[in-house]
């Protein structure tokens, strides 16, 4: 046995030595120039026809749509414009991680999926091509889009598939514990989750993610505020935390869904996908959540009652509904070669019958007000995210901050600090959240 | 006799309960593999329950990215481990047989190298790759590997080759034969328990890894079983049992290889630990 | 000595060829290492003393005011605390269950099959990655989850506990489930210590009469010692920068209550971009590790 084992070592030690030959020799390469550009070279799609063009496209969209389909929309785009999309599909998760340092690394795909929060960062750090540009170079008509993020005017990236954030509701709880109407003030939904409240059973009325993983939960807690009038931007653009009524009063409702025991223990480090879980295991009457979630819910949970209600406002509002509402955006790395023909895949992907297709396998809502989506889904739960979404605005007012997702975050771990009583005011919790708002601007 | 007997139902008492205490959060990883999605949160929590299935395996398995993560996974890991082996070994025998100027100075930039959390270095790692144009490659994370696990390797090794006498190689030497051949043909047939421990320990490494499999590669044809796992877990959609099934599909092979060499890698530690 | 002998038969050439042959056997991690760890190393402590690098194409040299703001910063310096506590109980317990366990494997009383069979169920927290660990103690300490349902039918609590969202306990869960993953590193590398560890030993001392505990204290303990020094070292540098773990468990939350140097060091790199400040921090946990280092170095001298 043990001579057996030496011979095959000796044999590895050989093949290894051979196998290491090439790698130990990179290094002593790296002052050649030309290694970086022979490597693609060796791909063989690239060698022989000079004239395709190869975009890469990195997102997210692919894992979460139906296997094939996001590849069959590029494959058409091809048979159309001789344009080859490369897909580069990450875990939503780690599509920050993977985009930075790729940023950084200048490796950034062509085409390249933003969530949000990003958006202001990347662009004011140069990584993001000025779309407005492009959009005139091509000759794009851009009037029927909704949509566009923009940063000090430019626009640096083009939502997709909107997706308002609206407040699931589990029917057959409500129905349990006797609620008949579905709330609409803040004093509805607290009294609605104590009535469903049920320890014993494991049952709480009202859940949310707040773990720091993914900080842009903060927005799920600003809808309150939002659809309550408030906005967290002063007429400026700067953030507008510290004194700001109706966001203290917020805060202080915030505070009694925990004080009176209608929460779902753990929603400190809860993430959007334990909260979801929880939800479709009925143990929780009340959460606000992407509509994109549906049918992940209902996958789970074929036999449970759910719809969305629009985010409860203060008592006495009775203004403009408002709602978060989160896209899947993209953007055009400024490293792009070439920049036209990645514009005229978005242009491509905005086409109102395009447009409608993706709407309707993504579960989302058009940027393109020509497109009309035929959704298959009939009931009761789209119907009413359908109405409420067409009646409400959109607000996404963290977007325009420097570094939204650690500014969330600070928000997200100062709340926490409220609700256990660190602070004995919200107003005082806020003014602590506006200085390390602030600072983030110098 | 009778305290023997005590000392005995104590050992034994002891046993068990580190034996649940190690083995039954793994049982649950197990059981949860056969549940259906919804019943992995049920309540009352159930060991097994009537969704049991193989399902998930199959979904994993029937899924051509899938198979060529794990393809990449071995590869990837085979590879380093020889080439660490290697490095690692002549590394070994120069600090075990060499008294030199300046070994003190290597030996502890070689162990204080390891102290830089990973994440830090990320970035210049990444920039430096891609100059090199190896970015989204095996080489890219071949090379990585070996560098992260080479100062382990070569602690290990050291102190396994302190163990054996020099008159092993040193026999060679006045026989006339090189010290080149003297470390081939003696030393590494020797070594063969310090190389199964120094082994195993780089094969676990590399077939965990995720940071830098996940940043120095963009394409699924490059990608490994952990970043496999991770791509379960979307945005709107969780497998929580095919994330399971793949963890589990993802640690056989280590634990596989650990079974088969354990009488190697416990020997391999002895000596090292003798003497490190 | 030898060696010389060996030599002699040698002259210049064989003189110079002989000073050269092991920093040739080196050369290899040399050039590795060089090539690939130095350089981005030195980079990083570039960084930490430039005002923000990367972002800013023409960053300003700041001398040590990285270092000041981020020492005086309320976060970094909790997070220096957390990582502490969670590190020192972590090299503790380790120690303890891996020698406890070690110790029953080894037990002379036992057949070759069951310590075979045991030694291999204690090593499998060791197989799975950090994400899996993640996933599965989320899984079983989950509010409603198995451990929370034991321990109510029990009666040693009366209400489902949230582990990881109290912020009392958060960081005493994270460590608990860090020391489960991690002691079969102790418990191989001690099982293999006692193994080589003279039987003639034992036999002598049980001929004068000292008991089982006597045994350990004067013997396995006093054999077991560099070992067991130069594994609570690497233990001690990896757990310093585990990061996957408490990212996928609490993200450093709820408020902070676990935040970590490393996690400290990623927000503020992937969501702050200051690189400058996550360098610096980044520096700051390598020093510590380097100090360790030479004193690991120097002990191991000793032994020699």
């Amino acid at each position: 046995m043990k001579k057996l084992l030496a011979m095959l070592l000796a044999l590895m030690m050989v093949l290894s030595l051979v196998a290491c030959g090439a790698p130990a020799e990179e290094p002593a390469e790296e002052p050649a120039e030309d290694a970086a550009t022979e490597e693609p070279a060796e791909e063989p799609a690239e060698e022989p026809a000079e004239e395709k063009i190869v975009l890469e496209f990195q997102q997210w969209f692919d894992n979460e749509m139906e296997e094939g389909y996001l590849r069959s929309v590029c494959d058409a785009f091809e048979a159309e414009t001789g344009i080859h999309i490369e897909l580069l599909s990450n875990p939503y998760a780690d599509t920050k991680t993977q985009l930075e340092a790729s940023a950084v690394a200048g490796t950034m795909a062509d085409i390249v999926a933003l969530d949000g929060g990003w958006i202001y960062d990347y662009a004011t750090q140069g990584h993001l091509a000025d779309l407005d540009a492009l959009y005139a170079e091509i000759g794009m008509d851009t009037s029927t889009i909704s949509a566009m993020t923009t940063v000090n005017g430019t626009t640096y990236a083009q939502p997709l598939v909107n997706f308002p954030s609206l407040m699931a509701v589990n029917l057959d709880l409500l129905e349990a514990a006797g609620v008949e109407t579905l709330p609409e003030t803040w004093s509805e939904l607290l009294d609605a989750c104590k009535k469903v409240t049920d320890p014993a059973n494991n049952v709480y009325g009202f859940a949310m993610n707040m773990s720091t993983d993914n900080a842009t939960c903060m927005e799920f807690f600003a809808a309150f505020a939002w659809n309550s009038g408030a906005s967290i931007l002063d007429e400026n653009g700067m953030p507008y935390m510290a004194g700001n009524e109706i966001l203290i009063d917020t805060c202080e409702f915030f505070k009694s869904l925990f004080d009176n025991g209608v929460v779902i223990p753990g929603m400190y480090t809860m993430t959007d996908a334990d909260k979801v879980q929880e939800f479709v295991n009925g143990r929780v009457a009340f959460m606000p959540d992407s509509v994109a979630h549906l049918t992940n819910i209902r996958e789970q949970a074929p036999d449970m009652n759910v719809t969305f209600i629009n985010m409860p406002h203060a008592e006495g509002y009775d203004g403009q509904s408002y709602m978060r509402v989160n896209n899947w955006a993209v953007g055009i790395a400024e490293s792009c070669e070439y920049k036209k023909e990645a514009a005229l895949f978005i242009q491509y992907l905005l086409g109102a019958e395009v447009s409608a297709d993706l709407c309707v396998h993504a579960g989302g809502f058009p940027v393109n007000t020509a497109a009309q989506p035929a959704y298959t889904d009939d009931s009761e739960a789209f119907q009413a995210i359908s109405t409420i979404y067409a009646n409400g605005k959109g607000k996404a007012e963290f977007y325009s901050m420097p570094t939204a997702e650690a500014l969330m975050r600070v928000l997200d771990e100062e709340l926490v600090m409220y609700i256990d009583g660190d602070y004995a005011t919200a107003e005082e919790m806020l003014e602590s959240v506006q200085t390390q708002f602030e600072a983030a601007y110098q | 006799m009778k305290t023997k007997l005590i000392t005995k139902i104590a050992l034994w008492i002891g046993l068990i309960f580190c034996a649940l205490y190690a083995g039954l959060p793994i049982l649950w990883l197990l059981s949860s593999s056969f549940k259906s999605n919804q019943s992995i949160f049920a309540i009352p929590p159930r060991l097994v329950d009537e969704t049991f299935s193989l399902d998930a395996y199959i979904a994993v398995l029937s899924d051509e990215k899938n198979l060529r993560f794990f393809f990449n996974s071995y590869a990837i890991a085979g590879i380093v481990v020889l080439v660490t082996l290697v490095i690692a070994l002549l590394s070994a025998y120069s600090f075990s047989r060499f008294n030199f100027p300046g070994k003190k100075f290597i030996n502890t930039i070689i162990i204080s190298v390891q102290a830089v959390p990973p994440i830090t270095l990320l970035i210049p790692y990444l920039v430096m790759v891609v100059k090199m144009g190896i970015y989204d490659s095996y080489p890219a994370l071949i090379l990585t590997y070996v560098v992260f696990t080479l100062p382990y390797a070569i602690l290990m090794m050291t102190g396994y080759m302190n163990t054996l006498p020099r008159e092993l190689d040193e026999a060679v030497m006045i026989d006339g034969g090189s010290r080149f051949r003297a470390l081939w043909q003696v030393l590494v047939p020797s070594c063969v328990p310090g190389l199964v421990s120094v082994g195993l320990y780089t094969f676990i490494q590399c077939w965990n890894e995720y940071l830098y499999a996940l940043t120095l590669t963009k394409t699924n044809a490059m990608r490994t079983v952990p970043i496999g796992i991770a791509s379960l877990m979307g945005q709107y959609a969780f497998e929580w049992n095919e994330i399971m099934a793949m963890s589990i599909l993802g640690s056989l092979p280590v634990i596989i290889i650990a079974l088969f060499f354990q009488k190697y890698f416990i020997a391999g530690m002895t000596a090292g630990a003798v003497k490190s | 000595m030898r060696q010389n002998r060996l030599s002699k038969k040698g002259n210049g050439t064989a003189l110079v060829s002989r000073l050269i042959q092991p920093y040739a056997y080196q050369l290899p991690v040399i050039v590795l290492m060089t090539c690939l760890l130095f350089v981005p190393i030195i980079l990083v402590i570039s960084y930490s003393f430039y005002d923000n690098v990367i972002v800013n194409d023409n960053p300003v040299w700041v001398g040590f005011a990285n270092y000041k703001e981020l020492l005086t910063e309320k976060n970094f310096v909790k997070s220096i605390g957390n990582t502490a506590v969670f590190v020192v109980f972590n090299v503790v317990f380790h120690l303890l269950i891996g020698m406890a366990m070690a110790l029953m494997v080894n037990a002379k009383s036992l057949g070759s099959g069951a310590k075979a069979t045991f030694r291999i169920i204690y090593m499998l927290p060791w197989m799975f990655n950090a994400t899996v660990i993640a996933i599965l103690w989320k899984l079983l300490l989950n509010p409603s989850g198995v451990v929370n349902q034991i321990l109510m039918s029990v009666g040693v609590i009366d209400l489902p506990v949230a582990w990881f969202s109290e912020r009392s306990l958060a960081l005493g869960v994270l460590t608990f489930i860090n020391i489960w993953g991690g002691y079969p590193f102790y418990m191989i590398s001690i099982l293999a210590g006692l193994q080589g560890i003279s039987a003639d030993l034992y036999e002598a001392a049980a001929v004068d009469g000292a008991t089982g505990v006597q045994q350990f204290f004067y013997i396995s303990l006093p054999q077991l010692k560099p070992i067991l020094i130069s594994i609570a070292m690497l233990d001690f540098i990896w757990t310093t920068q585990n990061f996957s773990l408490i990212w996928l468990l609490t993200g450093g939350g709820p408020s902070r209550a676990t935040e970590m140097m490393s996690t400290y060091v990623y927000k503020t790199a992937f969501s702050s971009y200051q690189y400058s400040k996550a360098s610096t921090a980044a520096v700051i946990i390598l020093l510590v590790c380097v100090v360790l280092a030479i004193f690991y170095v120097r002990n191991q001298n000793r032994e020699d």
